[in-house]
């Protein structure tokens, strides 16, 4: 049977701090429960359509208040967290490890993680726009530089301070904000003026923003297609920032034009570890992108909308396309039902 | 298939840290070498070698068992003694009739061997004993268990070299698992300090040089200053039985084996593969149904020889993932040496006793690791670890042949 393509070897690191301990005592505990029988790549999806979920609450249920938002997002991210750990464990507890669920897991991580970071934002009402939109794009090119460096270095870095640290203070932040005094603690001004939760965002800023500066040091270079994919993705955030400060833009469609470049070209730089190659550029992005910012700042604002979906059409459609071919590839990896042990 | 729990009801050992399994742990926890330098070979021929000579009494058998059995099935057969009487089946019974035997051993009886081709070669005996083909034979010991005992079930003897009691082991739990039999006498033996076959894993450069520390000092896995092993002798013995049976007879359970893995490197008969080792360690835990977060410290294999060291640790590492470096992981042939054929079962019925009293071995003379090994090798003494509850056992071999065995306290 064909399995697909051989994956390239990588040295793989973690060194969060928390990790280690969360999984003697939590996540262990938790796997005891999953049913032998239930295949990793649902795992997966269940994590995933957890965050989904909280990202669709938020964006479609405008009469929810903040505390049920908060409240059912902390249980969405918790769900998540649970999942993402429990899938890999899973896998090859199972024997049914693979490359397709190793790239679904870290895949949908990244996504996910545009969707938490969506329900936290909007759960900050203070933050302005730019806050809002250079965090996801900071936020998307840590990731995307982690998997840059396996690419290029054969080499998977998890930092200390990483996505596991980050969701126990997000998960602190949903849990309080969940009731009234939570609310009123994270929008309580700090002695420069700004509300409490501006602590997070600047714990976020030094976290994502640390996560690439290290990479770069590592790598003693930067790659040309990671630095054009982070200029058009800082042209998308600054269009974005600028159409919803100017009201011709939705928050969400400003959000899913960063989201969707860099979870297209996340997909693409994970898949010179499956097929061999170097990650590309992609011009045509970086065009559009331009394009954008230009049609917000000297363009007619009735072109926004239009250009903006054309954008994210075309930026949808190739990182579907870009899954598709790891899917593809390795579609017979794909675990309807755990083999009986 | 309902997968039946497999215990492990007895445990019976012959080493060169003496034939009692509580003894040998805590010399072994504390970090003592046993491996002493002798002298081996004949008049001119003569060598000062390291080896791991078993501690133990010979006189515990009979006049006509002496004769009859090579020091291997000797060491074999006291082995079964210790773990039987361990697990309430001293005597030959009902119960013991319908149990198998599955034994390792790598070689078969070296110094009858040695014996017979020493009277034809060098003093042009033509007539050598009667006893010397029976002596040889690699499954003697399993023969001699199943008459000592009555024991009527299937009688198998593995031989892969270094894996063939951990292998042995691991059919066996497969074959009670399976509910093909409610109880086997699993477990391995080896006896080649013979002196012809002490230089042939010379001339392999495998074997350790002496220390200027002394022989104690000489068996360092992991260390920049590593050389080799030394080579062993004696026996390792389990009794696996369904949970059932064990409950209804009411044997007190020592451990449980829960998984096993077993992969072939198809590579080369003697340089180790990562590859190899990986698929066994995941085979494992597959089939114990476990994550590698689950395992709480491993027993390596760990053999101090340049290449294999390296190769098993960046195994390690890459089987059990990002945590492995969290992992304590002793190489305990620092201090038995290499008992081959019976490594398996030895190092398997130490990793039980470690899981049961929560406290790992060591891994002995581990001063100045190599960069490469950089895993916690739990250097000199034992460490006190009251939670663990899953362990991993690594026994891989000569010809490419990988086992890996995981067990877990019993805590029900």
């Amino acid at each position: 049977m064909n399995r697909g393509p051989e994956p390239a070897e990588y040295e793989f690191t973690d060194s969060s701090l928390v990790r280690p301990v969360a999984t003697r005592v939590y996540f262990l505990r938790m796997f005891r429960l999953v049913p032998g029988w239930l295949a990793a790549n649902f795992i997966t999806l269940l994590g995933f359509g957890a965050t989904g979920g909280m990202f669709l609450l938020a964006l479609f249920s405008a009469s929810v208040s903040p505390g049920t938002l908060a409240a059912a997002s902390f249980v969405a991210l918790q769900a998540y967290v649970v999942a993402d750990h429990l899938d890999g464990m899973q896998a090859l507890a199972s024997g049914t490890a693979s490359p397709l669920g190793e790239f679904l897991d870290h895949f949908s991580d990244c996504v996910s993680g545009t969707f938490v970071a969506f329900v936290c934002l909007e759960l900050m009402p203070g933050l302005v726009e730019g806050v809002r939109a250079s965090l996801l794009w900071l936020y998307l090119l840590a990731f995307i530089a982690t998997y840059q460096e396996r690419a290029e270095a054969r080499r998977l870095h998890f930092a200390r301070f990483g996505a596991l640290e980050g969701i126990v203070i997000l998960s602190v932040f949903l849990a309080s904000s969940a009731f009234s005094w939570g609310r009123a603690f994270w929008e309580a001004p700090l002695p420069w003026g700004q509300p409490a939760y501006w602590v997070i965002a600047g714990i976020a800023y030094a976290a994502f923003g640390g996560t690439v500066v290290t990479i770069l040091v590592r790598m003693r270079r930067a790659p040309a297609s990671l630095v054009i994919h982070a200029a058009a993705s800082a042209a998308l955030a600054f269009a974005g920032t600028k159409g919803v400060e100017s009201g011709v833009l939705d928050s969400w469609l400003a959000w899913a034009l960063v989201s969707a470049h860099g979870a297209g070209y996340l997909a693409t730089v994970m898949q010179p570890h499956l097929f061999g190659g170097r990650p590309r550029v992609d011009f045509p992005a970086l065009v559009l992108a331009a394009g954008l910012s230009y049609v917000l700042v000297a363009g007619d604002p009735r072109w926004t909308q239009g250009v903006a979906l054309a954008t994210l059409a075309y930026l949808t459609v190739g990182a579907t396309r870009s899954v598709y071919r790891v899917l593809h590839a390795y579609r017979h990896a794909w675990v309807w039902v755990n083999p009986e042990r | 298939m309902r997968r039946r729990r497999v215990l492990v009801t007895g445990m019976g050992f012959v080493t060169p840290h003496g034939d009692q399994a509580d003894v040998m742990f805590e010399r072994i926890y504390a970090g003592e070498s046993a491996i002493r330098s002798i002298r081996s070979g004949h008049h001119t021929l003569a060598a000062d070698v390291l080896v791991g000579r078993a501690e133990w009494n010979p006189d515990e058998l009979t006049a006509i068992q002496r004769v009859a059995m090579d020091p291997v099935a000797q060491m074999g057969f006291l082995a079964a003694r210790r773990a039987l009487a361990q697990a309430g089946l001293a005597e030959a019974s009902d119960e013991l009739r319908e149990a198998g035997i599955y034994m390792g051993c790598g070689l078969g009886g070296a110094e009858t061997y040695e014996y017979g081709y020493e009277m034809y070669h060098t003093k042009s005996v033509r007539r050598v004993k009667p006893t010397v083909v029976p002596r040889v034979m690699p499954n003697a010991a399993a023969a001699h268990i199943s008459m000592g005992y009555g024991i009527q079930g299937p009688s198998h003897t593995f031989a892969v070299a270094c894996t063939s009691s951990a292998a042995a082991i691991g059919e066996a739990y497969r074959t009670v698992r399976d509910g093909y039999l409610e109880c086997v006498v699993a477990g391995g033996a080896e006896a080649m300090l013979a002196a012809a076959v002490l230089i042939a894993w010379e001339a392999m450069g495998v074997i350790a040089k002496e220390h200027p520390d002394g022989p104690a000092a000489s068996i360092r896995p992991f260390d920049v200053a590593r050389t080799g092993f030394a080579l062993a002798e004696g026996a390792g013995v389990l009794i696996l039985e369904s949970e059932e049976r064990a409950r209804e007879r009411g044997a007190t359970p020592l451990g449980e084996i829960v998984g096993y893995g077993a992969s072939s490197d198809a590579f080369n008969l003697t340089q180790p593969s990562r590859e190899g080792q990986v698929r066994a360690m995941r085979a494992a835990l597959a089939d114990a149904g476990l994550p590698p977060e689950a395992v709480g410290y491993v027993n390596a294999h760990a053999t101090a020889t340049q290449v294999g060291d390296v190769v098993e640790v960046q195994a390690i590492k890459e089987a059990l993932g990002a945590q492995a470096r969290r992992i304590p992981v002793s190489a305990t042939k620092s201090m038995h040496g290499h008992l081959v054929g019976a490594a398996g079962a030895v190092e398997l019925g130490i990793t039980l006793m470690a899981v049961a009293q929560g406290r790992v071995p060591p891994t002995a003379n581990l001063t100045d690791p190599d960069p490469e090994c950089d895993l916690d090798f739990v250097p000199g003494r034992g460490r006190e670890m009251p939670g663990l509850e899953y362990a991993l056992s690594n026994t891989f071999g000569f010809g490419g042949s990988n086992v890996s065995l995981v067990v877990r306290r019993i805590t029900d």
